[in-house]
């Protein structure tokens, strides 16, 4: 009996590779059934369950939105996306980030030099301290 | 004898500094084989990417998706990947290095900095900073840099970016980490010429469906191409962090252990030193007595 080599990944590494008999994957236009010999497919997945045949037994494997590839020889390729949560809130961590460097370069004097005598100031001062501290735990 | 004693104290540092950097070296390369191995696992990924995208090539024959086009308007941007912490030897500055020398080809540029020391560096030579990202995790997954290129589609789409450039660290071995320049947008040429090429060669004859159109799946694939770029080149970074640290720490325990022996040598003289001399006074104390 004819199989299909089912490949599914995900950014971060390779879920499952393993020959079957039939899969059955939930896309954006329904759920649909892959036999061996389907004719080529790309397709939008949604998140759902993807079920396959192994040894006439079903097997299934939760996935995220992804893309699933069907290949005229018989090869299908799942790819899942892992980063589907952290997609929707991208942008809004994309804007803090904007947001964070204008806050740095607000934070920061015009004058460079007097930035880098002020820092340096700082850390002798801090360096001090540390070095203060260190000698009264040392006499007691 | 004061100055044994301080020889004994100077002794006393180096070895707590070598107990730290030993530690630090260990943990440095454990998280540099995870990075490794994190690198090798994204192949697969990878390869289902780029074999749906020629295959995609094939049958479509859009080639204009902004992506893939390139335009004039908007400014030239670098993403330089750093560390947040140092002491990893000469990682960064061969980074920042790069860096400069970019923004001079550049004059229109903005920089996306990230990790602390990219920011701390810019903000020391005064360089124009569009967005920063510190405090990522030391294992990154996809997730933590989809921000970062979400950031960068999104300009370049509104035509705010003229080009995206990625400067990191390429992991090439343990001891070699060399600096790297990828240029991120427009997609590099070998992806842009498999679609233009197309519109020449003989279309195969396999047929596909596509599901809903070709131009979605294709926006969607290309997407998922640059967030798989930008994620790879974080795994690289990572990796040569942790090596570059891994190898300083090592080279840091290896320099105290010679101080210590040079140390203990001269705390041994100098000890040695100690009882010629107070036998010299025994014995000159001796003979003068003798001499009565």
């Amino acid at each position: 009996m004819k199989q299909i080599l089912l490949t599914v990944v995900s950014q971060e590494k390779q879920l499952l590779k393993a020959q079957v008999e039939q899969i059955t994957a939930p896309t954006a236009t329904g759920e649909i059934t892959i036999l061996p010999e389907h004719i080529g497919l790309f397709s939008k997945l949604e998140t759902g369950e993807l079920r396959y045949l192994v040894d006439g037994k079903v097997e299934s494997l939760v996935i995220s939105d992804g893309f699933i590839t069907v290949s005229p020889d018989s090869t299908v390729t799942v790819m899942v996306d892992t980063a589907q949560f952290a997609r929707d809130i991208s942008l809004q961590k994309a804007e803090e980030a904007v947001k964070a460097a204008q806050e740095t370069i607000k934070a920061s004097p015009e004058d460079r030099r007097e930035l880098l005598m002020a820092e340096a100031s700082l850390k002798r001062a801090l360096l001090e301290i540390r070095i203060a501290q260190k000698s009264k735990k040392t006499t007691i | 004898m004061s100055s044994a004693r301080q020889i004994k104290q100077r002794i006393k540092t180096a070895k707590n500094i070598s107990k730290i950097t030993k530690a630090m070296e260990m943990v440095s390369a454990s998280k540099m084989r995870r990075a490794q191995a994190q690198a090798l696992a994204t192949r697969p990924y990878t390869r289902a990417l780029q074999e749906s995208l020629q295959k995609l090539a094939n049958e479509v024959k859009t080639d204009i998706h902004p992506f893939l086009t390139a335009h004039e308007s908007g400014i030239d941007v670098a993403v330089v990947i750093s560390t947040d912490k140092g002491l990893c030897g000469g990682l960064n500055q061969n980074l920042f290095k790069e860096a400069m020398a970019w923004q001079k080809e550049h004059p229109h540029s903005k920089l996306v900095v990230i990790g602390r020391k990219a920011v701390a560096f810019a903000r020391i030579y005064g360089l124009d900073v569009h967005a920063q990202f510190t405090d990522l995790p030391d294992t990154v997954g996809s997730n933590d840099t989809i921000a970062i290129s979400t950031l960068v589609s999104k300009a370049f789409i509104d035509q705010t970016f003229r080009t995206v450039t990625v400067i990191y660290m390429d992991f090439i071995s343990t001891l070699v980490q060399k600096v790297r320049t990828v240029q991120l947008l427009p997609l590099p040429k070998e992806v842009s010429d498999s679609f233009k090429s197309e519109n020449s060669v003989e279309k195969q004859s396999t047929e596909y469906l596509f599901e809903p159109s070709p131009e979605e799946i294709l926006g969607d694939l290309l997407n998922y191409y640059l967030e798989n770029t930008v994620y790879q080149s974080f795994l690289e970074a990572k990796a040569s962090e942790h090596s570059a640290r891994m190898v300083a720490m090592k080279n840091a325990s290896e320099n105290a252990g010679d101080l210590m022996k040079e140390l203990e040598l001269s705390f041994n003289k100098s000890r040695q030193a100690g009882i010629t001399s107070e036998l010299l006074d025994i014995t000159t104390a001796i003979l003068a007595q003798k001499g009565k």
